[in-house]
């Protein structure tokens, strides 16, 4: 598959879909291997099922029996059409919606709530309007009883570490969009998350903003300071995902179900721009 | 986050200026004036609190009070410090039965439509149920009195901002309560955090209705007239009511003057800052156009007090924090699976649906064996008098009031001006002039069946105005100039962008008005002034007659008809309206 084949994949969904899906679901003996370094698997997906049922008792399945693993130490993305589900499976993966069958596994342990190893940063930033920089970024270390002196450090160095020093007592009313979202990414990076789960964060920013916050997150993760085991990022964008991820999990809509997964082997840094990078993206060969 | 409630010194971006840039000079006179406040509201409450547990003197607990307007400012007092501590209670139970409803499904299903009842049972049905139980809590003190009288005011308020907050807490941003989850804040965290900031200004002009609406009952909460005798509770609406009784236009007077002074004060320190500091809690920006000042806040901000407040309740909030953590988090756990549910539905939709059953056939078993049933059908017939005196009132106020407070609402400059009195208007209580109007009545021989109806509007046909004032403010300023742009004007332009545009705001104000005129008619189908009393036809004298005469199965008979009668018309006319409203017009 080519890019264009990939684009076309993800823009047509079931027709090109279907041979592929076949293909992963019964046959593919590689994918639960991707990581070959054997490195533990935070989050563990089995056979995710999802309907809802409307108002008039028509069943729509947004979501159809996928399956899915997370490892440590690695960037996943999941590529897909708006209305493909995506959001609605991170949302199963972070214990946020209960799936109709299937079953979510954090380190081993089902969950039955919320997912205790993971922190989102949302498309639309969700920082309470009420609070200070200081008070949102506090708010889950408040939630685990953290001391409030520990948590004020805390919290200071987190909103040091993306670059907002001198910012704590402003409102997010007084903050542009990208400055917003840095405090949502701070939240969750001043809770040591074991996975960092990311619902298109940059798609509501203007292209350079988005740019410059792909590499803020990019250099956090490399510089392994964060505490971070891995990401997993949703987004519609081929070219953030091919800039980021070490792997990517197409999803194909109506109903959303996996196409196909891609590892991307590209050497960090990437530059998007790069030949080696523009290569791939032309000639990759899905496992 | 606990000192994040206290800190009056992070402005608003729009309402800045109060910043840490101020000399010091203004923050240790602002600190000296608020030092002051404090310490007299301080001294008010010490002169005001012995008198509330007094005990109840020889004679037995009066039945009337002085009426020498030198007592005015005390009653003033009195009555406010009454209205607060309704007004506390009010919002305890507002927290509470809203979480409830909102939080529990099932529990939803069965408060919400008692809600409603409950809103359409008049506070006289309240009183007499209640007044023996409070007097009996507290024997041989005036805290008996004091505490019915609290409770009908209770119930005066609590209604609309329990809805309100229920609203609010069923419409949250879907994000912020994925982040609550997520963060995995405790129940009291995230009620803090999340519910009641997001709830904060529609609860505030909730409030201030209430608190409106509370002044309107001011009379017949201080002079509880129930069960052949009355109790008299010094306050400005007794003093009002014993005036009348004088015949004695003067003192009302006073009366009326010190009522302005009072609502007019209580706007000044309490409504405008409250309203300016709720700013910050506004998500969209698209609502607020114009910056809400206020001098007691800007006051407040340049002095130390809220540093202060914030270290002192620190500790206190931490350890809330701590202690209420064991009571489990936000969304911690998924619900049951869908079958089991249904069956737990079907059980309670049983249980509910038979003790409702049984309370309905014994209340009618009841009734046919005291009064016997011609008495409901007597009161079914009232009632339907008095609903026709409403729904006349309701399209009159509405033709007039709509089209003026369109045009007030669209022309900025005078909304600036009228917006603030129509508010003042609305929280004065108009029974307070009842005893001129009647004496009108009496001296040019106005059928009291018709003027009723003029004493019910005066009451509450402010909701209607205020709501259409408000909507018509809100109209997007490109479709008005599309207006102008396509030449469409007069009565074109009313029919297609105006009145559409109203239309719910104008449904939220008549809900309002229709209801706030239910209430007032056991006020005006019955009013008196010195010898002369005016009785006319219908349900609201009805039910005011049996509880002064302590005819307990009738007060009964009749409350149970109104609220079936509110009921009714709500779930007939005025929801499909709102859903109308909902559906088609609404404007951004």
């Amino acid at each position: 598959m080519n890019f264009n084949k990939l684009y076309k994949t993800v823009a047509n969904g079931t027709e090109t879909g279907s041979a592929a899906t076949t293909r992963t679901r019964n046959q593919n003996p590689k994918y639960s291997d991707l990581n070959a370094d054997g490195a533990h698997t935070v989050i563990e997906a089995s056979h995710i099922s999802q309907s809802f049922t409307s108002e008039k008792g028509n069943e729509t399945t947004v979501l159809d029996d996928i399956s899915f693993d997370l490892h440590e130490g690695e960037i996943v993305a999941i590529l897909g059409r708006s209305g493909a589900g995506k959001s609605t499976f991170l949302r199963i993966l972070a214990g946020l919606i209960q799936p109709t069958s299937g079953q979510v596994s954090y380190r081993g342990k089902a969950l039955d709530g919320p997912n205790p190893g993971v922190a989102l940063v949302f498309q639309t930033f969700a920082l309470m309007p009420w609070l200070t920089v200081e008070d949102n970024v506090e708010l889950g270390l408040e939630a685990r009883g953290v001391p409030r002196e520990e948590r004020h450090q805390r919290a200071l160095k987190a909103i040091d570490a993306i670059g907002l020093d001198g910012f704590e007592s402003a409102y997010p009313k007084e903050l542009s969009g990208g400055m917003k979202q840095r405090i949502g990414i701070a939240r969750a990076l001043v809770l040591r998350p074991d996975a960092l789960f990311m619902d298109e964060p940059f798609s509501a920013l203007d292209v350079l903003t988005a740019e410059n916050l792909r590499q803020e997150v990019l250099k956090l993760w490399n510089n392994n300071q964060s505490g971070i085991k891995s990401i997993l990022i949703v987004t519609h964008n081929i070219e953030e995902a091919v800039q980021m991820a070490d792997r990517v999990v197409v999803l194909g809509s109506h109903p959303g179900h996996l196409i196909a997964q891609v590892p991307v082997n590209l050497p960090r840094p990437r530059d998007k721009h790069s030949p080696s990078s523009r290569r791939w993206s032309t000639n990759y060969t899905p496992f | 986050m606990t000192n994040f409630f206290f800190n009056f010194n992070r402005a608003a971006p729009a309402t800045s200026g109060a910043g840490r840039n101020t000399n010091f000079t203004k923050r240790v006179v602002s600190d000296c004036v608020v030092a002051v406040g404090i310490l007299a509201i301080f001294g008010l409450i010490a002169w005001v609190l012995p008198a509330i547990n007094a005990p109840v003197g020889p004679k037995g607990i009066p039945s009337t009070v002085s009426t020498d307007p030198r007592n005015l400012p005390y009653y003033a007092l009195r009555s406010v410090f009454r209205m607060a501590i309704a007004l506390f209670f009010s919002l305890v139970f507002t927290f509470v039965y809203g979480l409830a409803a909102a939080r529990s499904r099932r529990l939803g299903k069965v408060l919400i439509p008692l809600l409603d009842i409950l809103q359409s049972v008049p506070i006289l049905g309240f009183l007499s149920a209640t007044v023996t139980i409070w007097l009996a809590l507290f024997p041989g003190s005036m805290m008996g009195v004091e505490a019915a009288s609290i409770f009908a005011i209770f119930t005066s308020q609590a209604w609309n901002m329990t809805f309100s907050f229920y609203r609010s807490l069923k419409s949250e941003p879907k994000e912020l309560d994925e982040a609550a989850r997520n963060l995995r804040l405790s129940h009291w965290q995230r009620f803090w955090v999340l519910d009641v900031p997001n709830s904060m200004i529609p609860l505030l002009w909730n409030m201030m209705m209430s608190v409106g609406g509370g002044w309107f009952f001011l009379t017949a909460s201080e002079m509880i007239s129930v069960n052949n005798r009355t109790y008299a509770l010094p306050g400005i609406g007794s003093y009002v009511e014993a005036a009348a009784k004088e015949e004695n236009p003067g003192k009302i007077g006073w009366a009326i003057l010190t009522m302005v002074i009072v609502v007019l004060a209580i706007d000044i320190l309490v409504w405008k800052p409250l309203t300016a500091w709720a700013e910050k809690f506004r998500i969209t920006q698209s609502e607020s156009s114009e910056p809400k000042r206020s001098a007691v806040l800007t006051l407040i901000r340049q002095s130390h007090i809220d540093d202060f407040i914030a270290r002192l309740f620190r500790p206190i909030g931490e350890f809330l924090n701590w202690i209420t953590r064991p009571l489990g988090q936000t969304g911690a756990k998924w619900g049951t699976k869908p079958g089991r549910r249904r069956a737990g539905d079907v059980v309670f939709g049983v249980i509910v649906g038979v003790l409702v059953i049984a309370g309905a056939a014994e209340l009618i078993i009841a009734i046919a064996k005291t009064t016997g049933l011609g008495e409901l059908g007597r009161a079914f017939g009232l009632g339907g008098l008095t609903f026709l005196r409403v729904a006349l009132l309701t399209v009159v106020c509405s033709v007039i009031w709509v089209p003026l407070g369109a045009i007030i609402g669209m022309n900025p400059r005078i909304s600036r001006l009228v917006q603030p009195l129509v508010q003042v208007l609305a929280s004065f209580p108009a029974n307070f002039i009842f005893p001129f109007v009647v004496m009108v009545f009496v001296a040019c021989g106005v059928d009291i069946n018709w003027g009723s109806i003029l004493l019910m509007a005066l009451g509450t046909q402010w909701y209607i105005l205020f709501n259409v004032i408000a909507g018509a403010s809100a109209i997007p300023d490109d479709l008005v100039e599309m207006t102008k742009n396509f030449h469409i004007t007069g009565w074109m332009k009313w029919k297609t962008l105006i009145l559409p545009a109203v239309f719910g705001s104008w449904v939220t104000g008549g809900i309002t008005a229709a209801g706030g005129a239910w209430n007032a008619s056991i006020v005006s189908e019955i009013v008196s002034y010195g010898r002369h009393t005016l009785v006319a036809k219908g349900l609201g004298s009805y039910i005011a007659e049996a509880t002064t005469h302590a005819e307990g199965m009738k007060t009964l008979i009749g409350v149970a008809v109104m609220a079936i009668f509110v009921v009714a018309v709500n779930r007939l006319f005025w929801n499909p309206l709102q859903r109308l409203a909902d559906r088609r017009f609404v404007v951004g």
